[in-house]
């Protein structure tokens, strides 16, 4: 059984802990054997003399080891074990296949410690190999990789993809000797947890150095001095590797990596425009608070983006009563409500629609998020990105934001009347949408804030809504916005099935912003809003409401559930649509009771991996049979 | 059991098919003695090490017998190559004089203190050397100098041989040399195919122990199937294993990369490269250490610096070099304190990752 429990998700990068050790990933120094601030790994080969250790040597001193023939007794904690040969070469495979299954035949007969790892070879031995070494549960898969700087990305990125898929997310992956600038944000991006400093001395050998955050060829330099170089600039980075996912940022550095040299931007430009459609999107977080600073392209591909989109197709549903979609451009202030701009739409669209503003919707169109309904444009990342803003975009972002306007405006019934009120930079994203949604486009020129612009919109919107009849909404106003937010927002969460009854007579609203608002049902608490955050938590009637048409649910081996907290052994399944940061339902195994709701920390796809750990953590405890449930 | 026994030395099928080749490479006849000098290290009667000079002559004789077999031979050896297929007779019978010739051509008796025969096989192999061809050899030498060595695979250190060459040379001057290359037995099945385990070499230093002959042991530094840090580790082992059977003369060969080798498929597949020097160096310093003043230890790396043989950065190999040649005659491990490069501290790192990267030590050097 792996050591290791599951602590943060946050993609495909974990953060995992083994008791007081601090949490991975972990940087290993090369220099005195493989070591990290709190560790040492121990190389030890299963041959049939016994557990031989690869000790280092005491290079300073020149003083050897003086039993010079040492054969252990027992297995050391944290040892990562070996064949006794390894012959790697094409027309060897028979023999490599002998030496690997004489070591698997030696596993057998061996009592393993708690924490050990064991390496594979993806590039010598198929995924069978793989699969008969995660049977004797190690705590760590070494991966036996050339030297990535050296390698086709078109042949390595697919590698690690598919071997972090199929390597149990609690337990760690280590490529020795594969790091270096730009590669380690890679590698940790892309879920591997223990990485080493070898490349500072191996490009210290090719004279190379890590300045200023790029690779330089550097003649002038001592081996010497680049490795000193190297190796404080490797540590470095390590550190704001860890900065960075502890803020969910590490997609971003990633990006900004792509400048330490072209072969690392050949990995990011192949997993974006090739491989992020095999991204496992649930993985990555839809609930953070982190800041995201886009400042190009790269920003269509990174994953909490495709994230966003992915869950907005699939999840996000207009009202019945919506007849009118207004298009605006973003702002440059987040939520957009709140910029001048769209206080500006504001005026002229409650100036247009006048006793029919129930029926217009805005979206908001923007790079690289494509659309953002304005119910949900204080969740993330619709609230935490920025981008540069020249009014210019580019031939990719047309089409990829475009594509995702039509599909969403294809979710509309065909009466709702769709008006583009957008700067001149948003005419072709329009132009890809109009192939299969009439648009009428108000204004697709410069200075759409312009007093004849506004003035178009509210004539625009008059005209097109004559036929609808006018409502009077009474003060009605901020109850309607809680319910249209509120419902949309815990679409995006648990899917677009589950629906609150918000009946105006029965609802109560308490409290101002900042502060999160209490919503009241029949003078009970049903829910709680944090209008600025994009936060709603549901209170138990509210998962009542919800519960049986959630799409996040966790079945729990358990009647009852107990502490405040869920782990991998309780879980008998969950649902693989969880994302972490996710709110939660847990009912019992055959989904006969409601056992209460909380927030899951790492995804389903992962809770149905792992047998420890924390996985979710408990909000409220229930016991409803689910009979007493809506469908 | 998942390991197939069948495929324990599946790999000797392709020595054996490029044995095939190499022979097809050598020539029928040649009857070339390759020869070279070397400053040796000397045990005196008082203990003390003095340096002297050694004529090493390489016999054109069909070659180890062992390599002919199908499997193939060693994975590294090469040797043969250098040998005449079909040596003549005539050639044979005269090789006693020949080498007489050779010995007082290059200096004789005022310039060298020993003398190490070599066949690129066994010596005490009659399918070589005749038994009389090699006792006329010797007869005309033994008076000469202080050494005779002779190198011979263990099967043919039998009684018959050992009391048919101390018929003209007495024990003191005689040393046999072994290539046992390491006495991990899994090693020299699966990865050198030596032939022989360590009981065989146990058994062939107790026999010449019992006729007071010392014994010289090869340890090979770095086959293939190997990393660089269990290689080091490989040898240390079999220094320790070789000195507590009592051997008292240890020669470190690190591999170096022959035409028509499986190691050489290795090399260009990038998962071979020769040792590096360092490993040489510490290896050399832990044997010595480990062995003391009693038992000489030799560090004379072949085609050191070169591509094919044992390097480093291509800045220090020949320093380091020159400092093991000096050591090998000197015994003073005090000539290796000189030692100094800026590729050590690479050296020690890749050691370290290698083992479970890309496994076999591929980490190079590019100099501007």
């Amino acid at each position: 059984m792996t050591v290791f429990d599951i602590q943060t998700e946050l993609g495909y990068t974990r953060r995992l802990v083994s008791g007081d050790l601090k949490p991975t990933p972990w940087f290993v120094s090369t220099a005195k054997g493989l070591q990290t601030n709190e560790l040492s790994f121990t190389q030890v080969i299963l041959s049939e003399r016994g557990f031989m250790p690869l000790e280092p040597m005491d290079f300073e001193t020149l003083e050897f080891n003086s039993n010079y023939d040492k054969i252990l007794d027992e297995l050391p904690e944290w040892c990562i074990l070996t064949p006794r040969l390894y012959p790697a070469a094409d027309n060897l495979q028979k023999s490599l296949d002998y030496e690997l299954n004489l070591f698997l035949d030696r596993l057998d007969e061996v009592d393993l410690p708690k924490a050990f790892g064991l390496v594979y070879d993806p590039i010598h031995t198929d995924l069978d190999h793989l699969r008969e070494l995660l049977k004797y549960k190690p705590s760590i898969i070494v991966i036996r990789f050339p030297n990535l700087e050296d390698e086709s990305p078109r042949k390595m990125l697919p590698k690690i993809m598919e071997l972090r898929k199929e390597i149990p997310p609690n337990v760690a992956m280590y490529i020795p000797g594969s790091g270096g600038l730009g590669y380690q944000t890679l590698l940790i991006a892309l879920g591997i947890d223990i990485i080493d400093d070898l490349a500072a001395y191996r490009f210290a050998a090719r004279q190379r150095g890590f300045i200023d955050q790029m690779i330089h060829y550097l003649p002038d330099y001592s081996m010497t001095e680049l490795i000193k170089i190297n190796l404080e600039s490797l540590r470095r980075d390590f550190d704001n590797i860890l900065f960075q996912i502890g803020r969910n940022g590490l997609w971003t550095k990633f990006a900004k990596d792509m400048h330490v040299h072209p072969h690392v931007a050949s990995f990011r430009h192949l997993l974006a425009y090739e491989q992020s459609l095999s991204l496992d999107l649930a993985k990555f977080r839809k609930f953070s608070d982190n800041s995201l600073p886009f400042t190009g392209e790269e920003a269509l591909y990174h994953p909490d983006v495709l994230a966003y989109q992915s869950r907005l197709k699939e999840r996000y549903v207009e009202r019945d009563e919506i007849k009118m979609i207004v298009l605006l451009p973003c702002s440059a202030r987040k939520p957009y409500h709140e910029s001048y701009s769209h206080r500006k739409y504001e005026k002229s669209i409650q100036a247009g629609a006048q006793e029919r503003r129930n029926v217009v919707k805005v979206w908001s169109l923007t790079s690289p998020l494509g659309v953002v309904p304005r119910d949900i444009e204080t969740v993330y990342p619709a609230a935490n990105y920025d981008i540069p803003v020249t009014g210019n975009w580019s031939e990719a972002e047309t089409r990829i934001t475009g594509s995702l306007l039509a599909d969403m405006l294809d979710t509309l019934d065909e009466e709702v009347i769709v008006v583009a009120h957008v700067s001149a930079g948003y005419k072709d994203m329009i132009e890809v949408a109009q192939e299969r949604k009439n648009i009428i486009i108000n204004w697709a020129d410069h200075q759409s804030r312009s007093d004849e612009a506004l003035e178009n919109l509210s004539n625009t919107i008059r005209n097109n809504l004559q036929k609808f009849d006018p409502v009077d909404l009474g003060k009605k106003g901020a109850y309607l916005e809680a319910r249209n937010v509120i419902q949309a927002i815990t679409r995006y969460n648990h899917g677009p099935d589950v629906k609150l009854d918000f009946d105006y007579q029965r609802v109560r609203i308490i409290g101002r912003p900042p502060r999160p608002l209490a919503i009241q049902k029949d003078k009970q608490h049903w829910i709680t809003w944090d209008k600025l955050g994009g936060d709603v938590r549901l209170h138990k009637r509210a998962v009542q409401d919800i519960a049986m048409n959630s799409i996040n649910w966790i079945l729990v081996t358990a009647e009852k559930l107990r502490g405040s907290n869920l782990f991998g052994i309780g879980v008998g399944e969950a649902s693989t649509a969880i994302s972490p940061g996710d709110e939660v339902i847990f009912f019992n195994e055959d989904k006969t009771k409601l056992l209460g709701i909380g927030v899951a920390t790492v995804s389903g796809m992962t809770m149905n991996r792992v047998q420890s750990g924390l996985v979710a953590s408990i909000r409220k405890k229930l016991q409803v049979n689910v009979t007493e449930l809506e469908e | 059991m998942r390991a197939d026994p069948q495929n324990e030395r599946i790999f000797t099928q392709e020595i054996g098919k490029l044995r095939i080749l190499s022979n097809e490479m050598r020539e029928e006849q040649n009857d070339h003695i390759i020869n070279w000098v070397d400053n040796s290290p000397f045990l005196e009667d008082d203990g003390s090490i003095t340096q002297g000079l050694s004529l090493t002559m390489v016999l054109p004789t069909k070659g180890c017998k062992y390599a002919m077999a199908d499997h193939g031979g060693c994975s590294m050896c090469t040797l043969p190559m250098d040998n005449p297929l079909h040596p003549s007779e005539e050639s044979i019978k005269a090789l006693p004089q020949r080498t007489w010739d050779l010995y007082q051509k290059k200096g004789g008796s005022e310039k060298f203190r020993g003398v190490k025969f070599y066949t690129s096989g066994s010596f005490l192999d009659r399918w070589e050397l005749p038994m009389d061809v090699r006792k006329e050899i010797l007869a005309k030498f033994v008076d000469h100098v202080d050494e005779i060595t002779i190198e011979t695979r263990c099967e043919y250190v039998l009684s018959k041989h050992i009391e048919d060459v101390l018929q003209v040379v007495p024990p003191e001057k005689l040393i046999v040399a072994i290539g046992q290359e390491t006495t991990d037995d899994e090693i020299n099945t699966r990865s050198v195919n030596k032939g022989h385990k360590l009981r065989q070499f146990r058994r062939a230093v107790e026999l010449l122990q019992e006729y007071n002959v010392k014994v010289k042991g090869y340890i090979l530094l770095k086959s293939i199937f190997m990393s660089e840090l269990s290689a080091l580790d490989d040898v240390l082992r079999t220094a320790k294993h070789m000195n507590d059977l009592g051997v008292q003369n240890i020669s470190i060969n690190p591999c170096y990369i022959g035409k028509k080798t499986l190691m050489e498929q290795m090399f260009y597949h990038g998962t071979y490269r020769p040792p590096w020097l360092w490993t040489v160096y510490y290896s050399t310093i832990a044997v010595k250490k480990l062995v003391g003043d009693e038992t000489r230890v030799i560090s004379d790396p072949v085609a050191a610096g070169s591509d094919r043989g044992p390097r480093n950065c291509g800045q220090c190999d020949k320093s380091i070099k020159a400092q093991l040649k000096e050591f090998s005659a000197t015994q003073d491990l005090s000539v290796l304190d000189k030692v100094e490069c800026e590729c050590r501290e690479i050296y020690h790192a890749a050691l370290n990752t290698e083992h479970l990267a890309n496994g076999m030590g591929t980490t190079e050097i590019f100099y501007r």
